[in-house]
């Protein structure tokens, strides 16, 4: 029997254990292995299992500790991979049966940091179809639940990524945000999520909805955690032109310095528009703990983000059509796509180009509000959503009386940031009453990462939200 | 700039030229009404001032800077 008391620990913990040898990375995978067994076939995380060989690979890894080659924290720590992530001889679905049989034949550049960081790869990870959607059912893969209550989603597109951290099969799981789609499961679920800024991350091989808007960004236990996985996985790529050339940074670097004199925007007027109460006095209450640790609020407006759903359905919806192009010409394989998102891409075939160009300049405005308002307060602070999971089926939201859409609200407050490539996390705050997460998003200026992770750390060593664990019908945490 | 109303013939005419694949009737009524929703939404954008203000295809840097852009308020 394997220590479960390794599947509750972060990055950091796991670490400390495994680089002073007092736990081996062969006993950490088969902890991990053995909590996928239980929970897996309750939460329905992984699309494909890799236990042979995440078992060979902590063989090689605990071999090379052994011989004094350990190569940092992330040495010997199990991770999955959305299954949008290319990896070199193993299947690569993008969560679609379009691409069923699609076995990449080199790596993405976030596969290949990781694996040379040390990390264990045990498997592929649920993803909304070629990520292109928060919650749609895949008849194909089945639909990951929430581990907080499986009749609920945990959120998307990123849905295994997100299941397997809260259900403690993963301590790291590496997702893709092009609106919100690590945040927001991240938030839905009870984890920490990472969107980092446009550029840092390489998304080479990771199958792209939207060049000007997708970003690699990690699912994990903490916001240190995900310092430590963006050391990993930063850095120039010339196979991503949107990668910049920037010197490397230790993110975890001054992350435990507090945040005392920090300047805290809140766009109330935004949040104000949907938001569940309860979502909202969990907020209100992380803003206090946040200025008892010494910030200060003050209420900004960013009338701007009115229009980013708008913007989102002209670039992502054009971009996405674009990426799929020759594939929509086939009837062969646009039979083989979920039609609700198939309908979703085409549909943006029928906005006039002119439009793209104009969403691209309203994208610039928003820009130089964000800019600006960065000149007066040095992180913005929202609600992740304004509502927590929804059953999986949902189509609607009653949020004060009034019904949305799940379009409407699921990532409202997150594509916010994705459309000028802004740094956001998602941090646990609390629960509403059927015990589902609620989450804090704290967002700042353009490669201000670290900033945006020092104040999430200082949230998290002030709070135990993210520390706990759902039962699963074994107790949590 | 976004069209008010997208007639089915001109979405059909459309749909032709695009390469949209036309044999499944169900579909292309269903994708009429998803590109009449999204046309709706899109309208929006046709709101904000934009004298002056350049396409931002990515991130750059350089568009914080005082003096750039509307005044705050």
């Amino acid at each position: 029997m394997a220590d479960a008391a390794l599947t509750q620990m972060t990055i950091g913990a796991l670490s400390r254990l495994i680089g002073s040898k007092q736990v081996s990375p062969v006993e950490v995978t088969e902890a991990h292995l053995e909590r996928i067994e239980a929970a897996n076939p309750l939460v329905n995380a992984f699309v494909t299992r890799l236990d042979d060989q995440a078992l060979a690979a902590a063989r090689q890894a605990e071999g090379e500790i052994a011989a004094g080659g350990y190569r940092g924290p992330l040495h010997g720590v199990p991770m999955g991979l959305k299954d949008l992530y290319w990896t070199k001889g193993i299947r690569t679905t993008s969560g679609s049966t379009v691409d069923a049989d699609f076995v990449p034949s080199e790596d993405s550049a976030v596969a290949e940091r990781l694996a040379q960081a040390g990390t264990i790869l045990m498997g592929k990870l649920h993803t909304v179809e070629f990520a292109f959607g928060a919650k749609e059912h895949n008849p194909a893969y089945g639909d990951p639940r929430n581990p907080w209550d499986l009749s609920r989603i945990p959120g998307g597109s990123s849905s295994g990524s997100g299941a397997a951290v809260a259900a403690r099969m993963l301590p790291m799981a590496m997702g893709s945000d092009t609106a919100g789609s690590v945040r927001q499961p991240a938030c839905l679920s009870g984890v920490t999520g990472l969107k980092p800024s446009y550029g840092l991350v390489s998304r080479y091989g990771i199958t792209p909805i939207s060049a000007t808007l997708d970003h690699a960004g990690p699912l994990v236990r903490s916001a240190r955690d995900a310092g430590l996985v963006l050391n990993a996985i930063t850095g120039h790529d010339p196979r991503d032109p949107g990668t910049v050339a920037r010197e490397a940074e230790d993110f975890t670097e001054g992350i435990g310095n507090g945040i005392r004199g920090l300047r805290l925007g809140i766009p109330w007027d935004y949040i104000n528009e949907a938001v569940d109460p309860q979502v909202e006095a969990a907020f209100r209450a992380a803003v206090e703990v946040l200025e008892s640790l010494g910030a200060s609020v003050e209420e900004v407006s960013i009338p701007e983000f009115r229009y980013s759903g708008a913007m989102l359905i002209a670039i992502a919806g054009t971009e996405a059509v674009d990426v799929h192009y020759e594939r929509f010409r086939d009837p062969d394989q646009t039979g083989e796509f979920n039609q609700v998102i198939r309908r979703r891409m085409e549909s943006a075939r029928f906005l006039p180009a002119p439009l793209y160009v104009r969403a691209q300049r309203v994208r610039r405005l928003l820009g130089i509000r964000l800019a600006q308002t960065f000149q007066r307060v040095d992180l913005l602070a929202l609600p992740s959503l304004g509502m927590t999971a929804l059953p999986l089926g949902a189509e609607t939201v009653n949020i004060r009386g009034r019904t949305f859409t799940e379009q409407e609200v699921i990532t409202r407050t997150m594509h916010i940031f994705n459309m000028n490539g802004i740094p956001a996390i998602s941090v646990p705050c609390g629960y509403d009453d059927k015990g589902l997460p609620i989450g804090l998003q704290l967002a700042g200026p353009l490669f201000e990462d670290r900033r945006v992770l020092r104040a999430a750390n200082a949230y998290q060593e002030a709070t135990v939200w993210h520390t706990e664990s759902p039962a699963l019908g074994d107790g949590g945490s | 700039m976004a069209e008010e109303g997208l007639s089915k013939a001109a979405f059909l005419e459309m749909a032709e030229v695009a390469g949209v694949e036309t044999s499944d009737q169900e579909y292309l009524d269903l994708l009429y009404e998803q590109a009449k929703g999204a046309l709706r939404l899109v309208s929006i954008l046709d709101e904000p001032d934009l004298t002056g203000v350049e396409p931002a295809s990515m991130y750059s840097t350089g568009y914080g800077l005082p003096g750039a852009g509307p005044k705050e308020g």
